[in-house]
């Protein structure tokens, strides 16, 4: 399952062990391998030594040590050094050493694979998953960067729209006045409607734009999950499809509670919109452990036809739809996503293309 | 008939949107005065004062937020009619809750663009209702 994730808090670690091993980590996983493989090895040799073998035994350790730290493989470095080690005790055995010897030779070498491998593979992990949270966070960070500028562009051409819709209007309420002629009465209507459809279209842009200044309280989320599924009931059984509200405890934010509704209701709206044959929408609110603290979840479940791959980086920016014409204003998710992040949360994504789709809203719980 | 009101002051940068709110409601006032920009309707409302004419509840200002020079609120917070006697609307694309409190502070009624002419006589109705 892959997954998208855009959050909006980002916490980047900028010092201490991490940094340490990233700087580390590069030549250690290309080039320094070898070498301290070598390195394992001499410290072997002088076992060796001890037990009296010849020094050209010991180097063939470098082999599979170093093959298989190189390639960071297990299954491939164990049948190397599964075989070296075999190669090794054989020649050994015919050269008559003790059995001490052997032992020793054939353990070391199992051992010290894994031990270099585990250790690369520790090391390897811990890097790649601190670099996956940075690369995420400068994702973030460009995504909110890209919004505020949308924003604030959208801000502007909502301004400068503002008088000519309302000349438009204005004109078109005069010739209604000064006509008798019922065909310009029927237009002049039509071309007020589509005023006031493009000025909701500018609202929603500008609430996307201008947030912040509401009125926060407690917000019982488990409560405002049950009413807004109420609402949406009768929308979901018109498309054929239901609203299954799993129950769980009480979670409780600090927020706006008609804003976390439109947040809510607009993400089963969209699980509605992505089953046209019909389906279920799941809805569940509960307490999740997220990286060190618990937080507030609420889980928008559908079984809809998923987001493509391609898709995905960009369902959080405003006017991107994929719903048919008149279907959505491509507003919905990007105004989700600047409540959310009014609210110090993050929605998180994650498709499957003909599966269906899962949204989560993260939200800090009320201290 | 006579007008029953006196003097209406439509500031805003757009000569179509000041020919609205004449056409509008223009009919209602014995005195139009257009302004173009913040400076322009500052001048007209200072005009007045110096001339001892100055506007009561019988005038209207009607302002633009957004205009070149001066934007409205800085108009009317300039031009100090401290007692809020004039009737007085902001008309505005979308406005922000900023804005809203801001005029509410001026005393000032605020009209979100774009509006009908209904709304705008309403707007009218509502502004000049508690000032005598």
């Amino acid at each position: 399952m892959t997954t998208a994730v855009a959050a909006a808090r980002v916490r980047p670690r900028e010092s201490g062990p991490v940094q340490l091993i990233e700087r580390l980590s590069g030549p250690l996983t290309r080039r320094s391998v070898v070498p301290i493989a070598l390195l394992m090895t001499v410290i072997v040799g002088v076992g060796d030594r001890l037990t009296g073998v010849e020094l050209p035994f010991t180097l063939l350790y470098v082999l599979p040590i170093g093959l298989a730290a190189w390639y960071r493989d297990r299954v491939f470095g164990l049948v190397v050094s599964a075989l070296a080690t075999a190669c090794i005790g054989v020649s050994l055995v015919n050269d008559g050493l003790s059995t001490l010897g052997i032992v020793w030779n054939g353990a070391g070498a199992v051992l010290l694979f894994f031990a270099v491998t585990w250790c690369i593979d520790q090391l390897h992990a811990y890097v790649e998953q601190e670099r996956a949270q940075r690369r995420m966070a400068i994702d973030q960070l460009r995504h909110a960067e890209r919004l505020n500028v949308i924003g604030t562009l959208a801000a502007g051409v909502a301004h400068e729209l503002g008088t000519p819709l309302n000349v438009i209007a204005g004109c078109a309420e005069i010739l209604a006045e000064n006509s008798v002629d019922p065909v310009v009465h029927r237009r002049s209507a039509m071309i007020l409607d589509q005023v006031s459809r493009v000025s909701a279209i500018i609202r929603h842009l500008l609430d996307f734009g201008h947030r912040g200044g509401v009125a926060r309280g407690d917000v019982d989320l488990g409560i405002l999950a049950s009413a807004t599924v109420e609402m949406l009931q009768s929308t979901a059984r018109k498309r054929g499809a239901q609203i299954v509200l799993e129950p769980g405890p009480p979670v409780h934010v600090s927020g706006n509670v008609s804003e976390l509704e439109q947040v809510l209701s607009n993400l089963i709206l969209n699980g509605l919109q992505a089953m046209p044959r019909g389906g279920t929408v799941r809805v569940s609110t509960r307490v999740e452990n997220r990286a060190d603290h618990p937080e507030a979840c609420i889980v928008v479940e559908d079984q809809g036809h998923g987001i493509s791959a391609a898709d995905r980086p960009r369902i959080f920016d405003p006017f991107f739809t994929t719903k048919d014409v008149g279907e959505g204003t491509g507003l919905g998710l990007s105004v989700s996503y600047g409540i959310v992040r009014d609210h110090d949360g993050s929605i998180e994504v994650e498709s499957q293309p003909g599966r269906g789709s899962k949204f989560t809203v993260v939200l800090p719980l009320r201290a | 008939m006579e007008p029953s009101r006196r003097k209406l002051v439509i500031a805003d940068d757009s000569s179509e949107m000041r020919w609205f709110v004449r056409s509008a409601i223009g009919a209602e006032f014995r005195e139009v005065v257009e302004a173009a920009n913040g400076r322009e309707l500052l001048w007209t409302l200072l005009r007045s004062r110096i001339a001892a004419k100055d506007l009561d509840h019988r005038d209207l200002v009607i302002t633009d937020l957004c205009m070149p020079a001066y934007d409205g609120l800085e108009v009317l917070d300039a031009w100090r009619d401290r007692e809020h006697r004039v009737p007085t609307i902001l008309i505005t694309a979308f406005p922000s809750d900023a804005v809203r409190q801001r005029a509410k502070d001026l005393n000032v009624i605020v009209l979100a663009k774009p509006f009908s002419r209904a709304a705008l006589r309403q707007a009218l109705d509502e502004s000049t209702r508690d000032r005598r």
